[in-house]
């Protein structure tokens, strides 16, 4: 252990195990905890600090936030009036209770949608997002089940919070983050692209604060939360219709699939699941995926009739 | 200005309400902050914004009476981390069988708030923030403020010594409150980060 577990226990970056074993080490040896206890109060003053230039900030440009309100405004009017004409009948319904709105894509769908807000969401495939109509209230709160890109238009008096229902929420005042939440799933990802956001993982409410390019993993059977440094691309590219892979177990892939294309997959022998994958598959079609498997890993399939299977090369 | 005579802010009402406005500004300008502050060595930010505003309740109740002889800022910061270190104390405190993860962080956290010298740091910085929101203020404004609120000047004496009418000096005051308030306002909802 050294100065730099000290200054991640600081900013807040490390995970929950680490940062119990960095707390005991620092109360076993006072000369570092001295250190700790000056590096913690510095930290604390600047971002004492930096609140204030955010308030600052927004003093000076409130006309120039007004304009872009009105803007952001009458683009949410068009996009609601374009959906409205155009996908009403199939995945918008409005909840009878008052203005919630769910909008939903099936699978291999993705759509865009605009808050009012100003906010963009971008839904992957077999994705459901619910929000009020308007923000009333001191939270901008929505729902994801599935996983969606953000684009969160700045309120620092009005949070936007993410739920997802699977042990983890998103807090965040305006930013660029992508979350990954599907309850078949093993993990909730969230991916900070710019900004900053703030995890709060649901049971004991711990919370971890992202920088940008950090992903928080929380891994829903072991109720852990891991923050680790990303290629914040990989997580994204799926808004092109591209699937990144670096080192993931071949059982998120089959997932991102099975989501993507219409297909089943099963697996021969188990230990397939955990094989890492390496590779990117840019708007390739499903067969063109499986060839791609074949070379690049040990992994081969057959094909009948929309089933497929995978087994390892022997 | 020297911030460090802010003690006087509560001493010359200016208007009947003079005393209640005074608060409401020290309330907006420090109420936030010391939430960011409370806040980093208390997870929990709902127990951070209670103790700042148990903090602000027994400001209150003291306010007509209040003498400070050094400086308002050391004084309301000394007051939260007081505060602060009660709640760890007795959550650090605690006995168990062993040692929780939790229990040693608070541990942890109330001796690094108890440190004097990194505790300074923080009280530092805050008296920094109180130098630059008076300084926004413009020139002569500022100097009639500081004359009243820091030196303790009454109106008539600021009047005097400055070449102005009272009239305008009232006027100087209510300015500089009214644009200190707006300017505050903005740090309110300094809630996440």
């Amino acid at each position: 252990m050294n100065k730099k577990d000290i200054i991640a226990l600081v900013e807040g970056r490390l995970t929950n195990e680490r940062k119990q074993e960095v707390v005991k080490w620092l109360l076993k040896n006072p000369k570092q905890q001295q250190r700790y206890h000056i590096l913690k109060a510095k930290h604390v003053a600047k971002s004492l600090k930096q609140s204030e230039y955010g308030s600052s900030d927004s003093r000076k440009s409130i006309y120039a936030k007004w304009y872009k309100y009105v803007g952001y405004a009458a683009c949410a009017v068009l996009i609601f009036s374009l959906t409205y004409t155009l996908t009403l009948p199939v995945d918008q319904t409005e909840t009878p209770d008052a203005s919630q709105i769910t909008s939903a894509t099936s699978i291999g769908e993705n759509k865009t949608i605009m808050l009012s807000d100003g906010t963009k969401v971008t839904l992957n495939a077999n994705t459901t997002l619910s929000y009020p109509k308007e923000f009333s209230g001191e939270l901008r709160e929505v729902s994801l089940k599935g996983e969606a890109f953000f684009d969160v238009t700045h309120n620092p008096k009005k949070p936007f919070m993410v739920a997802t229902g699977n042990g983890m929420k998103i807090q965040v005042l305006g930013t660029v983050f992508n979350v990954k939440s599907y309850p078949e799933d093993l993990n909730v990802e969230t991916t900070l692209v710019s900004g900053k956001v703030k995890v709060v993982e649901e049971r004991d409410q711990k919370t971890v604060v992202l920088n940008p390019s950090q992903r928080a993993t929380y891994v829903k059977d072991a109720d852990k939360l891991i923050v680790d440094n990303v290629q914040t691309e990989n997580f994204t590219a799926w808004r092109q219709g591209k699937l990144i892979y670096d080192e993931t177990p071949i059982r998120q892939v089959i997932s991102d699939l099975k989501r993507k294309y219409k297909v089943d997959i099963s697996v021969e022998s188990p230990g397939i699941m955990d094989y890492k994958y390496t590779g990117e598959f840019d708007n390739l079609g499903i067969e063109q995926i499986l060839d791609l498997f074949e070379v690049s890993s040990p992994i081969l399939y057959q094909i009948k009739n929309n089933q497929i299977t995978l087994y390892m090369k022997k | 200005m020297k911030p460090e005579h802010l003690h006087n802010l509560k001493i010359n009402a200016l208007s009947d309400n003079g005393t209640e406005d005074d608060f409401s500004i020290v309330y907006e300008f420090y109420r936030p902050k010391l939430v960011v502050i409370v806040n980093s060595y208390i997870p929990s930010q709902e127990d951070a914004e209670e103790i700042v505003h148990d903090v602000f309740i027994r400001l209150w109740e003291k306010w007509e009476t209040l003498q400070i002889t050094t400086n308002f800022t050391g004084y309301i910061y000394s007051m939260t981390r007081n505060a602060c270190l009660d709640y760890l104390r007795t959550r650090k405190n605690k006995l168990t069988k062993d040692m929780s993860a939790e229990q040693q962080e608070f541990w942890l956290n109330h001796s690094a708030l108890a440190d004097d010298m990194a505790s300074s740091i923080l009280a530092k910085e805050l008296q920094a923030l109180v130098d630059e929101a008076i300084d926004e203020l413009p020139e002569k404004c500022k100097k009639v403020f500081k004359k009243s609120r820091l030196e303790g000047l009454c109106h008539q004496e600021i009047s005097k010594e400055m070449e102005i009418s009272p009239k305008t000096v009232e006027n100087h005051i209510t300015r500089a409150l009214r644009q200190l308030r707006v300017a505050l306002n903005e740090y309110l909802p300094t809630l996440f980060f």
